[in-house]
């Protein structure tokens, strides 16, 4: 005999198949993600975004997430330099903050060498249900908030190239250093064709993050200038990196993670360690983990919708069990 | 239709809609490791081309479907089994852990519906850890009782049973320490979830070791046959899982987490045997001690680690539909009449006669 071969049950079965289909249509999901969870804290307090060791983080449970090599595409780093981050993340109703810490003995805040590479850290949300953790796809884009230490120190003080080579021969800034020449109309930085372009790497630092999006492998776009809404705010203490990602929750910004209005996020981290060569893809990575947001003070009795679906779910299970007990002709197939 | 009528089922809870059901649900829980859990993502590792895009596009949107058909008829098997239960008079405990699974399929869904709180996450685990309890809790008394001259023909499977049900439970308690870490505000400890993570690990590839072993057991025994096409499955597996260990040993790790959630830190022709052994011995299970081989088969197809809500229930019910077979086949063997009759016939409600 078939095991599909009695005709209610494939009824049912098609039913199932059919429901199913609608549901992937319409993109809603019928499974909850039951993995690692963040939940961030509610405070009626602003959130201390400008203070990784404030301590008002300690009152927040940092989830510990692992860290793999990225083995995906090149380039490589096969074995991971950070096997583990610790994450903290609070809300205060305007603004959320995510704070990430791991051990790094060493602080590497510069770029202006070849061969010298910064730390950096990234937090990425997942925008749509098709979304890939491996930046993105078309069916789901990421909104990445990249933070890097020489942005950081940038924004104490501007660093420029000859910072590393003092001695370097150097081109003086036309027009404006010029002897004698007449005034540009392009203005003293005329010829700066990063900054006219409003490249954010070439623009003077207003955040140690960086807002980007991403649909792909080769697509990680950084959005304008105007739309740079992610702040940071880093400290290296005791061989331990603590930085503190925030925006605010309200943000029009299709492209951007829409944190008003969701509950919870699947998100995912990862960290370079300048000091071991990471750079773009040689990066430590985690796997995707849920991010809960409460847009207010949670209390035991905010459960109860939870609680109430729980009680119904074992309350029909019952009645089922006593329909079945009670009549045993009740069910798809059986005596007749 | 008489209560007396529901007396003369031999076996509770099983009924030929539920084994029907159950084909439905292994199909789909297969597709679902086959086509979301590996192959989409193996797709991430490709280049994409425009058509190559759209193809990728067109299998997500399929995955997303199969992603949804777990749970769909996942819910739907679990009315089945709760009603068959009380009308076959099944075992409080197992009655009781169907109950529960309908709780954790409520909790999983409210996760998508109500604010997220870490006491949610908790009341989850717990429902589920109580789930698994119950359920087990006939196979584990029949495992109990003195075993008789058939014990090989239900002891591996129920081994296996336990293995799958342990592996489970562990991966719970490690998000259950999670959660009430969580509660407690303070740093928690990661190391305990490692270690029981990393435990429950080695359980479940006991459990698929011991899967196979069961079906080898009935072969051996000339109850069932080691089909060919099954052999020839079990082979490609094994040369897919060296291939890959060969030419791109750091992309299998991935894939070995993405699909099964196995970690892949043990050595690859260690996953191979399991694979193996676990393909080819629980299809001849399957000919033999079909309720057992098919609720097995769905609980190690959804995988380890147990993230997605539909795969949670999809474990509990195939764990639910092969107690019965477990528990019903240490009775038989225990009573020397029922000697050599422990098959599947035994164990499924009989079909009336139609017309």
């Amino acid at each position: 005999m078939s095991f599909v071969a009695d005709r209610r049950t494939r009824a049912l079965g098609l039913i199932a198949v059919a429901v199913a289909l609608l549901l992937a249509l319409a993109g809603v999901p019928a499974t909850s993600a039951q993995g690692t969870t963040i939940n961030a804290l509610y405070s009626s307090d602003a959130v201390p975004a400008d203070d990784p060791f404030s301590p008002r983080w300690d009152l927040v449970r940092a989830v510990a997430v692992p860290l793999s090599g990225q083995v995906t595409t090149q380039p490589m780093l096969p074995v991971a330099n950070v096997t583990g981050v610790d994450v903290r993340a609070m809300t205060d109703g305007d603004r959320l903050a995510i704070m990430l810490e791991w051990q790094d003995t060493t602080r590497n805040e510069s770029v202006l060498t070849a061969d010298a590479f910064a730390d950096q850290a990234a937090v990425q949300f997942g925008l749509g249900e098709g979304a890939s953790i491996c930046m993105g796809a078309q069916a789901g884009a990421l909104n990445i908030w990249h933070w890097k230490a020489d942005w950081a120190a940038d924004l104490a003080s501007m660093r420029e190239i000859e910072a590393a080579h003092p001695n370097m021969p150097r081109d003086e800034h036309w027009p404006a250093q010029s002897p004698g020449a007449s005034p540009d109309p392009l203005g003293p930085h005329g010829f700066l064709s990063g900054q006219m372009a409003g490249n954010l790497r070439s623009l003077p630092r207003t955040s140690s993050v960086e807002d980007l999006t991403a649909v792909g492998f080769g697509s990680l776009t950084a959005q304008p200038a105007d739309r740079q809404e992610v702040q940071g705010a880093s400290a290296h203490r005791d061989g331990r990196w603590r930085v503190v990602f925030s925006r605010k929750l309200a943000d029009p910004d299709p492209t951007d993670a829409p944190l008003a209005t969701a509950r919870t996020f699947v998100v995912a981290f990862a960290v370079w360690d300048g000091a071991r060569g990471d750079r773009n893809g040689q990066k430590s990575v985690s796997n995707w983990v849920a991010l809960g947001i409460p847009q207010r003070p949670l209390g035991l009795l905010d459960g109860w919708p939870f609680l109430v679906m729980i009680v119904l779910a074992l309350s029909l299970a019952g009645w089922m069990l006593w329909l079945g007990a009670r009549q045993p002709a009740v069910g798809l197939s059986g005596p007749k | 239709m008489t209560r007396r009528s529901a007396g003369a089922w031999p076996a509770w809870g099983v009924t030929i809609a539920a084994r029907s059901l159950a084909a439905w649900l292994l199909v789909a829980v297969a597709a679902d490791l086959l086509l979301t859990r590996t192959l989409v993502r193996l797709v991430i590792f490709m280049p994409k081309s425009p058509v190559m895009a759209g193809v990728a596009q067109a299998m997500g949107w399929l995955a997303a479907a199969v992603d949804a058909l777990v749970p769909v008829l996942g819910l739907l098997l679990l009315a089945v089994l709760l009603l068959n239960g009380g009308r076959t008079r099944a075992p409080l405990s197992w009655r009781a852990g169907l109950a529960f699974a309908a709780a954790v399929a409520a909790g999983g869904l409210a996760l998508l519906l109500v604010p997220p709180v870490p006491s949610g996450q908790l009341v989850v685990d717990a429902l589920l850890l109580v789930s698994l309890g119950a359920l087990c809790l006939p196979a584990l008394r029949a495992m109990a009782r003195p075993a008789g001259p058939d014990v090989m023909a239900w002891g591996l499977s129920g081994f296996t049973l336990l293995a799958v049900a342990g592996a489970a439970t562990l991966a719970a308690l490690a998000r259950g320490v999670d959660a009430a870490g969580a509660l407690g505000g303070g740093p928690g400890g990661p190391s305990l979830t490692i270690w029981l993570r990393a435990a429950g690990e080695l359980a479940y590839l006991a459990g698929a070791t011991l899967f196979g072993l069961a079906g080898l057991g009935e072969a051996a025994r000339g109850r069932a046959v080691v089909q060919p096409r099954w052999i020839a499955v079990a082979a490609v597996a094994v040369v897919a899982l060296l291939g890959a260990s060969l030419a791109a040993p750091l992309s299998l790790g991935i894939l070995l987490m993405w699909s099964l959630g196995l970690s892949g830190t043990f050595p690859v022709f260690l996953y191979a045997a399991v694979a193996a052994v676990a393909i080819a011995g629980g299809s001849a299970l399957a000919g033999a001690r079909r309720e057992a081989a098919f609720g097995l088969a769905i609980a190690l197809l959804a995988g380890y680690t147990l993230a997605a809500s539909g795969l949670v229930l999809a474990t509990l019910l195939g764990l639910a539909l092969a107690v019965p077979a477990i528990a019903g086949a240490g009775k038989a063997a225990a009573r020397p009449a029922d000697r050599g009759r422990v098959g599947s016939e035994r164990l499924v409600a009989p079909v009336a006669p139609r017309g």
